[in-house]
């Protein structure tokens, strides 16, 4: 059956389900999202919460109902910076930020179209640069970044003033490729 | 009751006991067992007794000043001949067994003298320090203090100290030791050395209590960094008119009165973080910040408190109405949102705070002070002193007790009481010490009154031939004849009428004064006496025993206090003061000219009890009074006995209930002592204190019974609701239902399988195998919850798949009370449905949880086996409908903001509890009060909580309070032990200070015996007014009230008192 | 001898940092010496989407590292912050077989991590800064700023206070500077949104660097590449779109211990700030030295 209905005065109500999906999210991240009591620190404690659909222990009060389809499409793990504000600060002690991670893979995983596209596309472009060359050359990365947002011109200026003030390297050192690092990695999916 | 002369030779057993812990539950425990009949050793780390609640400004939920009930406590305790106190001590080995311990204590030295130190506070003056630079442990760092030091102004003893770790003296060697000189009276001695004092006891009472947890671990909030960021305790101090800033509020910043105050809840509490907090709530903080919030603008109309929190924990009696006066009458803000953590404002040192309100809005607020209510933790010194003693702990440092005997530890004849034992109030902890003398009396009836000791006086002497009044002006040292002249004072008591006497005298109080006293008025025959010196609140005591000991009736004494009252609030106006002095002198002489010698009347005490009810407490009670050794009437109007225990089968704590209760049912039938009647009601009751008289109907017929005490042991009930379609849908129970088709063995009346006898129940248990700490001790194996596979489940309940459980069911304006129970019932059986299937889903839906203390342990363990919580708010309660077949609960998630639907098989009712309907009647049956909801009232919610204003009625039971198991059981202790303290003694003495009645100015108007708290007055054969001297306290209020002016108050008397002021003004 | 795990921004926009460290280390007598063959930790990209990634490109660098039998010192917070979470996470079996199979190479040998702020805090290293410090900065007013990643590591035992750390302040004050006491040191700098969201790392950045100057800071000074970077584009963008004056200059820590011990502009690359590069060395020596223990009274 559906999760959520709209009810006669246009609010949802949503049917609460079973446990497996709280399952599911807590084996991926290691994390026991179930033991949150809604004390709302980590929402009080979030520099990125007014950008946030929901407050972090609003996704968890969704996933503990078994909503994957709310918590999933969520902007919210998209705009976690990884600051582990909330990580280290929750009574509980539950990672929070890191369970944001697990939230992000699984959502790419089952399809769900990334709120900040260009996070993805970032992350995406960072670890191919890792893949081909092990390190990261920012201008590289750049370049590449600016090209998937077509704006080949984007931060021209910015990167010139650091090509002047010698922060800008040319010619990385490269180390050995790590493409079979990572094709394993994308095996054991 | 015990024979000493048999005692000696029949067994070894001591008549002392050991009380460790100078706070309010080791002060209550010491107080109860000296007036039981035994000695007692108190012994206190600090230099002066008092703990925590010396240090609070108010007590919650009424609150009452805490030092105002505190200090007389402190000066009895102080002043007990049957109590010895020992300072700056800790235990260093208990050998031995129940009944018989060898104990060595360890005492530092105070270098002070205290028999000689009158805490006059000249070496302090006089210390090398010019001025005070170490913080101030009563102030809690807020002040400071010299090497040299008073504790606190109540301080008892009351007497100076020297702290070796900051005295130069102690440091360097090199000091002048200004104080040695500066002290008038010898008292200063820094060659004392600790010593080891070697005492036997026949019992142990543990009361060390708790520290408060440090906030700089919590580095969020800023606590050390920031200048206007406090704890809760230091706060109470900033309110205490005795405090640093006499009662002032201002922030440290800069001095200023803060206008917005935030409190933040849950600072080290309920926190799973390793190396950060406690994972158990504090059960005190939510109501302290309450408490602090409402004086704070009580203080300063202007201040704006907010309090955020996580649950408002007010479960206790009259928590509630608190919490919604604070809310109503004082517009203190609550809000559901926990800080994340504090910044302050660089300019203004204010302290800025992100919350989100009910609305889920992000908000900024800024403060001008923060006070983190921090969380009660396990005393270092506390482990180690359980350490030494081979005292279990639980996990978190506290004492380990079963629930089925709170005080006892698992150490046979080693008792504990208060915060030792876990996070608890005040009126929990003196329950405790109440019951904790209890079973001390208990183990310890045959060897009571075999180590106090009772003084003797010499016949009293005529009072008649005319006042020869003696006056005895005292200098204490400078600090009265600094300004006062007081050879002037004494001069002046010569010229006044009736004085034969009067002289200087340089310490009244000294040992070497009072026998000077005594002298003189036999060589002098004065038949009264006038003592001109500091408060009568420490020493009246003192003279008027002296006074009696010289064979003169106490009440012929007037004491005059020309301390407080003249050279200290006149420091600066010496004639004045002298002036007032002599005034005051005056007007002692003129009354105590009138006075007349008042003798008490004795009267003999009946050893047997009444206990009104058969349930958990009264037979608790029941068995506790007779294991002291005194015969019991147990009357109980249903058929049998235990019937609030009924439908319980564990405890949250995993302890089979129902074998409990056969057990308690057996111990009391078998009991020779204790004389059961069932489906039996009071018909009348008359008499007083030590002498009632019953009539008890029982189907057999009436019959009367002679008894010295009553326990009213009434229980409560669960509610059975109307709401949520019970009783119309057979998948909707209440919680008491759901626990009864969850147990293993089917509910009845007898327990499955005959428990052994129990010989500690009925005989004084002895030393080797102490049942005290294993009585009832029914810890399950394995699992702490109990896995019911199938066992006489009702059918729906075996099948059902979702459960949806409501809390607070019918808590509503008529009945807005927490019933306390009801969330850890909720807990427990939530626990047991997904332990019996892991596959189940269990919702609770709740208003707060209120899981104080360790049930905050089970409250994690249910969401860590995956039971979900969902808030609800009160004004939106969830909805419950019925379409065809299906159960449909739709409840709106306050933290969502969405409503939520679920689907149950089986909807579960907590409905909380409701009082014994009959509490009304019986309460007018005995003239003691019951409250809007039909709650019995206690004598004083804070420091009596198990007596009733009326002496020698006491009250236990859920009918007092609703409470858990092992809260019950500890209260039904306590009402015993505070009922032996009556039956422990041959006869009582009363009747000094009362009211009388002039027949013939009565005109019978009824006002006085509407008025008396204490149902003493009654109508006499010739239809007027007559006071029963021994129920009267001596308030006054008839006095006060009669319209004919019929009545007097003994001792202060419209004439005694008209004199005085006739004295002071010229006849008037 | 210590193996240095560089990562991958000192060789481009932290190159003042890479600089100012080989200088200090050499000065202070720490002997330094790259990791070989070390690669990308995956900060802050791998944790972000992919759980094995994010703990085996940390791990294949932990792997050498305990091949070479010396402490790891890592500059970077955030590639110091992965590292130690690995390690941590390594522990789990669990994981630890899955990255097993990924890098194929785990040892068991014991690996100290330390931080480049841990390691100059030891004793003899203040200790030889408190002696040969020849540049007087006295009344230079410093505020620390250490970002969100070099304390906050969940579950790790990290070499400072999490909440209030203190490093870096005793390190400033040891080099004569004074430390100011403001709240923000922890704060987040907004990260990798300076590149996916620039409005929003924007207005993290100026509230930062807005509260430094309200405490009245001449220059921030930090130990981490991401933080150092946002805080300099955000300022130098911010003087471009409306002209405004660049609040504080913000250096790493090992530019300032480098310029009390007398490095040059050149030697430390003090100019390489985008923002405020004239500002770095502001006038000193009108105010007094306040020892650390009273500024933070």
């Amino acid at each position: 059956m559906e999760t959520s209905s709209t009810r006669s005065d246009g609010t949802q109500t949503l049917a609460a389900q079973s446990l497996d999906f709280l399952n599911e999210i807590e084996a991926h991240s290691g994390e026991p999202v179930r033991r949150c009591f809604q004390c709302d620190k980590c929402a009080t404690g979030c520099p990125m919460v007014p950008h946030m659909q929901h407050a972090p222990n609003e996704l968890f009060r969704l996933i503990q109902l078994g909503d994957p389809q709310t918590v999933l499409s969520s902007n919210t793990f998209w705009f976690c910076v990884s600051c582990y504000t909330c990580s280290i600060r929750c009574p509980n002690d539950i990672d929070i930020a890191h369970v944001m991670d697990s939230l992000r893979e699984l959502a790419l995983q089952e399809g769900f179209g990334p709120a900040l596209p260009h996070a993805r596309d970032f992350h995406t472009i960072f670890l191919d640069c890792v893949r081909r060359s092990g390190r990261v050359s920012e201008l590289e990365l750049m370049a590449r970044y600016n090209l998937k947002l077509k704006k080949p011109l984007l931060r021209l200026p910015l990167g010139w003033a650091l090509f002047l003030k010698g922060r800008l390297e040319l010619w990385p050192r490269r180390t050995g490729k790590l493409h079979e690092l990572f094709q394993r990695a994308k095996e054991q999916r | 009751m015990p024979c000493p002369s048999t005692n000696r030779m029949t067994n070894t057993k001591q008549g002392s006991v050991l009380v460790v812990g100078g706070g309010i539950g080791g002060i209550q425990a010491a107080l109860d067992l000296a007036d039981s009949g035994f000695y007692v050793y108190l012994v206190e780390d600090g230099p002066a007794i008092g703990g925590r609640m010396a240090q609070l400004d108010k007590t919650f939920p009424t609150n009452d000043c805490a030092m105002c009930m505190l200090s007389p406590k402190l000066v009895e305790v102080g002043r007990h001949p049957n109590v010895q106190i020992i300072t700056l001590a800790s235990v260093e080995t208990l050998e031995g067994g129940a009944g018989n311990f060898q104990v060595k204590i360890r005492q530092r030295p105070r270098y002070i003298d205290v028999t000689r130190c009158i805490a006059c506070g000249r070496c302090i003056a006089s210390c090398v320090y010019q001025d005070a630079k170490f913080s101030s442990e009563f102030n809690v760092g807020l002040s400071k203090r010299k090497p040299v030091y008073i504790p606190f102004p109540q301080a008892v003893p009351l007497a100076a100290v020297i702290d070796p770790e900051t005295c130069i003296f102690f440091k360097s060697g090199r000091c002048p030791q200004n104080c040695l000189k500066a002290c008038e009276r010898q008292a200063m001695d820094f060659n004392q050395k600790e010593t080891l004092l070697s005492l036997n006891v026949g019992a142990v009472v543990l009361a060390p209590g708790f520290e408060t947890y440090d906030a700089r671990l919590s580095g969020e909030y800023g606590f050390g960094r920031y200048a206007n960021v406090l704890t809760g305790p230091q706060f109470e101090r900033l309110l205490s008119a005795s405090g640093p800033t006499m009662g002032k509020v201002q922030r440290l910043s800069d001095g200023q009165a803060p206008k917005k105050i935030a409190f933040i809840q849950c600072v080290g509490s309920r926190d799973v973080r390793p190396g950060v907090g406690g994972p158990f709530c504090s059960a005190v903080c939510c109501m302290y910040a309450t408490k602090e919030a409402i004086v704070a603008k009580e203080h300063d109309a202007h201040i704006e408190p907010a309090i955020f929190y996580i649950d408002l924990r007010a479960y206790g009696k009259g928590f509630e109405s608190l919490v919604k006066r604070a809310k109503e009458e004082h517009s203190v803000r609550y809000i559901r949102s926990m800080v994340s953590q504090i910044v302050e404002v660089p300019e203004t040192k204010n302290l800025l705070i992100h919350y989100r309100d009910e609305k889920a809005k992000m908000c900024e607020e800024e403060f001008d002070l923060v006070v983190l209510s921090v969380g009660l933790r396990s005393h270092p010194k506390g482990r180690e002193l359980a350490q030494k003693l081979g005292i279990e702990l639980t996990e978190y440092g506290f004492a380990k007790t079963q629930g089925s005997n709170p005080v006892a530890t698992n150490r046979p004849g080693v008792f504990v009481t208060g915060a030792f034992a876990g996070p608890k109030d005040i009126p929990e902890t003196v329950i405790q010490a109440s019951a904790a003398a209890a079973a001390v009396s208990e183990l310890l009836a045959e060897a009571r009154n075999t180590r106090t000791h009772a003084k003797h006086y010499p016949p009293e002497l005529s009072a008649d031939g005319g006042p020869r009044i003696g006056v005895f002006v005292c200098h204490c040292g400078s600090n009265i004849a600094g300004v006062v002249d007081v050879k002037a004072v004494a001069e002046y008591a010569k010229t006044l009428p009736g004085v034969v006497h009067a002289e200087n005298v340089l310490y009244t109080c000294s040992q070497d004064n009072l026998k000077h006293m005594k002298e003189l008025v036999q060589e002098k025959n004065l038949n009264r006496v006038v003592v001109a010196s500091c408060t009568p609140r420490n020493l009246a005591a003192l003279f008027q025993d002296t006074i009696r000991e010289a064979g003169l009736n106490k009440f012929l004494f007037e004491m005059v206090n020309i301390r407080e009252q003249c050279s200290w609030v006149h420091s600066d106006q010496p004639e004045k003061a002298t002036e007032k002095a002599k005034a005051l002198v005056r007007m002692g002489v003129a009354k105590v000219q009138l006075l007349q010698p008042l003798s008490l009347q004795t009267v003999t005490v009946t050893p047997q009890a009444l206990v009104l009810g058969g349930g958990l407490s009264g037979m608790t009670a029941a068995l506790t009074l007779a294991g002291s050794g005194f015969e019991t009437h147990l009357v109980e109007s249903r058929v049998e006995l235990g019937h609030d225990l009924k439908e319980i089968y564990h405890t949250p704590e995993g302890e089979d209930v129902q074998r409990l209760r056969a057990e308690l049912m057996d111990a009391v039938q078998l009991h020779p002592k204790i004389h059961v009647r069932t489906s039996a009601t009071v018909k009348e009751i008359s008499g007083f204190v030590g002498n009632f008289s019953t009539v008890i109907a029982t189907p057999q017929g009436e019959e009367r019974v002679q008894h010295g005490v009553v326990i009213v042991a009434a229980e409560a009930e669960e509610y059975k609701p109307s709401e949520y379609l019970y009783g119309q849908d057979e998948r909707v129970l209440t919680q008491r239902e759901l626990e009864r088709a969850l147990s293993p063995h089917p509910a009845c009346g007898t327990p499955t399988s005959p428990p052994a006898p129990l010989r500690s129940v009925l005989m004084p248990p002895l030393a080797e195998e102490d049942a005290a700490s294993k009585r009832f001790a029914l810890k399950r194996e394995g699992s702490p919850f109990p896995l019911g596979k199938g066992l006489g489940l009702g059918p729906g309940v075996r099948a059902a798949k979702t459960i949806v459980m409501i809390q607070c069911v019918g808590r509503d304006e008529k009945r807005p009370y927490c019933s306390r129970v009801c969330c850890g019932e909720a807990i427990k059986n939530a626990l047991t449905l997904v332990e019996q299937e892991p596959g189940r889903r269990v919702y609770i839906l709740y208003r707060d949880m209120m899981s104080y203390g360790f049930l905050e342990s089970a409250y994690r363990q249910a969401r860590e086996q995956g039971v979900v919580f969902i808030r609800y708010d009160e004004h939106a309660p969830p909805k419950v409908h019925q379409q065809d077949d299906r159960l449909s609960v739709t409840v709106n998630d306050t933290r969502l903001r969405q409503e939520i639907l679920i689907e149950p098989d089986l909807l579960v009712l907590s409905t909380g509890v409701i009082p014994d309907p009959g509490n009304e009647e019986l309460g007018r049956t005995l003239k003691v009060p019951v409250d809007g909801y039909g709650f019995f009232v206690e004598a004083h919610i804070k420091l009596r909580p198990v007596d009733f204003a009326s002496h020698g009625i006491f009250l236990c039971g859920a009918s007092h309070a609703p409470g858990t198991i092992s809260e019950l059981i500890a209260k039904a202790q306590a009402a015993a032990g505070r009922a032996v303290m009556i039956l422990s003694r041959l006869h009582l003495e009363a009747g000094d200070v009362v009211a009388v009645v002039q027949g013939e100015k009565c005109t019978a108007c009824l006002t006085c015996l509407r008025e008396c708290p204490y149902g003493a007055i009654f109508i006499n054969p010739e239809g007027l007014a007559e006071v029963e001297a021994v129920k009267c306290q001596g308030c006054g209020i008839c006095a006060a009230d009669c319209p004919a002016k019929a009545i007097q108050l003994r001792q202060f008397e419209d004439a005694q008192e008209l004199s005085m002021v006739e004295a002071l003004l010229g006849t008037v | 001898m210590i193996s240095f795990y560089p990562g991958c921004t000192l060789s481009s926009s932290a190159k003042p940092y890479s600089r100012s460290l080989y200088w200090t280390c050499k000065r202070l007598g720490i002997a330094v010496t790259e990791l070989p063959d070390w690669s990308c930790c995956g900060a802050t990209s791998a944790h972000a989407l992919s759980k094995d990634l994010a703990y085996a490109l940390p791990a294949r660098n932990l792997a050498i590292a305990q091949g070479l039998q010396s402490d790891l010192m890592v500059a970077c917070s955030a590639c110091y912050s992965r590292l130690k979470i690995t390690q941590r996470a390594l522990e789990d079996s669990a994981i630890r077989d899955r990255v097993q199979r990924i890098v194929g190479m785990i040892r068991e040998s014991p690996l100290q991590i330390k931080n480049v702020l841990e390691i100059l805090n030891e004793e003899t290293h203040l200790q030889r800064l408190r002696q040969e410090r020849t540049k007087a900065l006295e009344g230079l007013k410093v505020a620390c700023y250490y970002g969100c990643l070099v304390t906050r590591m969940p579950r790790v035992l990290g070499f400072d206070n999490v909440e209030n750390p203190m490093v870096m302040e005793q390190l400033a004050s040891t080099a004569g500077a004074n430390v100011v006491n403001w709240p923000y040191k922890t704060a987040c700098c907004g990260a990798s949104f300076s590149v996916i969201n620039e409005t929003i790392s924007l207005k993290m950045c100026a509230q930062i660097l807005e509260m430094a100057k309200r405490c009245g800071a001449d220059i921030l000074v930090t130990s981490c590449p991401f933080c150092q970077y946002n805080l300099d584009w955000a300022q130098w963008k911010l003087q471009r779109e409306d002209g405004r004056e660049p609040a504080v200059p913000i250096v790493f820590i090992t530019q300032l211990l480098g310029l009390a011990l007398g490095g040059s502009e050149k030697e430390l690359m003090l100019g390489a700030n985008l923002a405020g590069a004239g500002k770095i060395v502001c006038p000193v020596g009108a105010r007094r030295a306040v020892p650390l223990h009273q500024s933070h009274d």
